[in-house]
């Protein structure tokens, strides 16, 4: 409802210019915002959580989860859409899943230990038992953790299909399937519906998996260096692909949640990459990547100590059109809160949290409601009547028998704000433990 | 005992369930967001009562002065805060009758607070005329919001918990954006006819006793000492409905009496305490009075509501207490 009282142009603004405030709760390695918008988890470097209002601006802190929590840096966080439960993943070699409600007693619901280290993990949209995960120096795998003491572990290949077809295929190339050994998935995700999984290996393939069978369908070799990075636009159709060859791909993808149009397997899965992004001139790497609420926008932090920026560019035609600047450190993590036209990344060096956010100009005729602001000077031309002196109780009597024909509608919600997102979407609301104390 | 003003008014619209007396005048009456308990302040204790048995479950014992407002958190029903006029917020663990936190900056009595629904902040207003807003879990102080210039009376927020609407004895509402804490809006029923020519002698605003934001949050509902009570529709800066009291009489000129929006009914209501006249119920549209409970019980400071009014709380000056029950025929 704010919105609709602030300047108008500015809740207009696609993305934020500006640097304006900082967290720096604890030394954060990964952030995530969840669906709504209104709390942020940051994962810490010794593997606890904390975890953000954003309703205000500078930061509420609602929780520090670190009973019960990892020892070990966190490496990635995900967010059911409910917002209740949190999956979490670190170099400890444990995958937990928390459940908020129970933040004050016993908030593990699951958990799982690993032979390596975590790189990183991937909720499944719809059922919050589900995940895909990389790991250090191993396959990936498919969880399935529903049922609590019998948790399904499938290790899925990194082979892409056409090279296993070879294998099969003869002798000879057994050598090929040696050279594979080092061939590793480094990111794995699923697609907004979680019909498929898309992983990314050391070898610069980018291998489609059928959630249903678990079977690599169709595999495509996007570089030559490791795929470090994986990002899918919310509606799906934009798939962002980030290369230690410093280069990020953007994929188009076809419409994967009705595709029934699409009967061929292949023509399904016929990619072209539309954009490439890269400075060409300093030669930089990136870090992390992420799109829009709408996919228009692509951001990514970029790699080494001589550049501290963050990058935008439009999707659609792939031009440069901001850098974002203002931290002193190179940032690492970058995630784009969509309801609140927010941006948040972590400082290396610092562990502190940077956020950009939309600022609106305080209008001063809020201060005052007989001052009107005028863009530049104007002749005030005096109404006939703004000096007539009027009975009051006359104009009174006037006013409240106008009154009468006015229907109040005191019930029905805007389903909408002034940006356009779902008011009306219910989201998890965490308990608060009235006797703790957090030092800040 | 519901005296029918006209024939229209429905006067078993509620149900009085039960009456309870105190010796002193209470201050603030919340019933708990689970519905199972209400608590009443009086003078520097805080009382717990069960709901149902009537039994007083609890006191909290520890403001060294009086006591103008409690909330419980709307998350937890064993956390209530209070603020008083010894210059201190203070939390309290109902189940441990223990004071678990305190608050302390505001210079003067702290008049009303509000917890923002995801319980995590508290918003005060005080006599020093500052809202201010803490975070609860650190203690720390988010802001502090110059807002008026004279004790602010009464805060609300939208139900989206984006605005809080406060008003003031200036005479003023003010909107403030509680992310970014800018003033969104001020609120006025003085006409200045439009210029700002008017010198502050010739503009008389009466104090704003209180502010309640509809179930939507695009109205709010003042009530100020010139004993009116006005529905604002304030995107527009317009006053769309105004409320008078029984038989024309004003409603309340000495006291903040607070109101509620009540949905449980095929119509919308407001509730509202009065000086003279106990408890008045309009239909929010036509702006008659559809109830009235009136027992010479001293003005009705403070009320609360349950289930969107499924149960009517209220408490006088005089210290009595009244549960009431809405008709079932009237219920949606």
């Amino acid at each position: 409802m704010n919105l609709s009282l602030q300047d108008p142009f500015s809740v207009a603004k696609e993305f934020p210019e500006q640097l304006t405030n900082n967290l720096n709760f604890g030394h954060s390695v990964t952030i995530q915002f969840n669906y709504k918008g209104d709390y942020l988890a940051s994962g810490l470097i010794d593997g606890s959580i904390v975890i953000y209002d954003c309703s205000i601006s500078n930061g509420g802190i609602i929780a520090h989860l670190n009973e019960y929590s990892h020892i070990r840096p966190i490496t990635s966080i995900n967010w059911s859409k409910c917002g209740r439960y949190l999956l979490t993943t670190s170099q400890d070699w444990y995958v937990k899943l928390w459940d908020l409600n129970k933040i004050n007693s016993m908030p593990i619901i699951r958990q799982i230990k690993f032979d390596g280290p975590i790189w990183s993990a991937n909720l499944h949209p719809n059922d919050k038992f589900k995940f895909v995960a990389s790991l250090y120096e191993d396959s990936p795998v498919y969880v399935d953790l529903t049922n609590e003491n019998s948790p399904k572990i499938i290790k899925l290949s990194t082979t892409p299909l056409e090279l296993e077809n070879w294998v099969m295929d003869g002798e000879q190339l057994k050598k090929k399937s040696k050279k594979n050994e080092k061939h590793l998935t480094l990111v794995c995700i699923f697609t907004k519906d979680g019909k498929y999984i898309f992983t990314g290996t050391s070898k610069g393939w980018l291998n489609i998996f059928e959630t249903e069978t678990l079977k690599i369908i169709h595999s495509i070799k996007i570089s030559n260096s490791n795929i470090k990075n994986l990002a899918l636009s919310s509606n799906g159709r934009k798939l962002a692909i980030n290369s230690s060859d410093r280069v990020i791909r953007q994929i188009n993808l076809s419409d994967l949640i009705n595709e029934q149009a699409i009967n061929n397997q292949d023509e399904k899965f016929d990619f072209e990459i539309e954009h490439k992004y890269q400075d060409v001139v300093n030669r930089l790497q990136w870090n992390s990547l992420t799109f829009n609420h709408n996919g228009e926008f692509l951001i990514a932090s970029t790699h080494g100590q001589s550049s501290h920026d963050l990058y935008i560019w439009e999707t659609s035609n792939g031009s440069l059109i901001k850098i974002l600047e203002g931290s002193n450190e190179e940032l690492i993590d970058t995630k784009w809160n969509y309801p609140k036209c927010c941006i948040g990344s972590i400082g290396i060096d610092s562990g502190m949290i940077y956020l950009w956010q939309i600022q609106f100009p305080q209008k001063w005729s809020a201060l005052a409601p007989d001052f009107v602001e005028v863009e530049e000077n104007i002749d005030y031309i005096e109404k006939e009547d703004e000096f007539d002196i009027i009975d009051e109780t006359e104009l009174n009597k006037k006013r409240l028998e106008k009154e009468e024909e006015d229907v109040v509608d005191v019930i029905t919600k805007d389903s909408t704000d002034a940006r356009g997102f779902d008011l009306l979407q219910e989201s998890f609301i965490i308990p608060i433990n009235y006797e703790v104390n957090l030092l800040v | 005992m519901g005296l029918p003003i006209n024939s229209s008014t429905n006067n078993d619209l509620y149900k009085l369930r039960y009456t309870i007396k105190e010796n002193e005048s209470i201050t603030s009456i919340r019933i708990s967001p689970d519905g199972k308990t209400f608590a009443i302040s009086l003078g520097t204790k805080i009382k717990i009562f069960n709901i149902e048995t009537q039994e007083l479950i609890t006191e909290l014992i520890g403001n060294t002065k009086g006591i103008n407002d409690i909330q419980f958190s709307p998350l937890n029903s064993n956390i209530i805060a209070s603020c008083s006029n010894d210059l201190t917020i203070r939390l309290w663990s109902i189940r441990d009758s223990k004071c678990i936190k305190i608050l302390k900056k505001h210079t003067y009595h702290i008049t009303t607070i509000k917890f923002v629904s995801k319980g995590n902040l508290l918003i005060s207003g005080s006599a020093d005329e500052t809202i201010t807003i803490w975070d609860i879990t650190s203690g720390r102080i988010i802001t502090t919001l110059a807002a008026h210039s004279d004790p602010v009376s009464s805060i609300t927020l939208t139900p989206d918990n984006s605005i809080i609407i406060s008003g003031a004895y200036d005479g003023l509402m003010r909107l403030f954006d509680l992310e970014t804490s800018q003033c969104l809006k001020t609120l006025t029923t003085s006409t200045s006819h439009g210029t700002a020519t008017a010198s502050t002698s010739d503009v008389i605003n009466f104090p704003i006793s209180n502010v309640e934001s509809s179930p939507n949050g695009q109205y709010i509902l003042s009530s100020s000492l010139d004993g009116l009570i006005r529905l604002w529709k304030y995107l527009d800066n317009k006053v769309i409905k105004t409320y008078q009291g029984v038989e024309g009489r004003s409603i309340s000129k000495k006291f903040n009496c607070e109101t509620k929006f009540i949905i449980k009914t095929e119509s919308p209501l407001i509730v509202s305490g009065s000086e003279n006249d106990g408890i008045i119920i309009w239909d929010i549209n036509t702006k008659k009075i559809v109830y009235n409970y009136n027992n010479d019980d001293g003005p009705v400071l403070t009320l609360d509501i349950y289930n969107d009014g499924e149960l009517l709380i209220s408490a006088t000056k005089n210290g009595i207490i009244n549960l009431y029950d809405l008709n079932n025929k009237y219920k949606i």
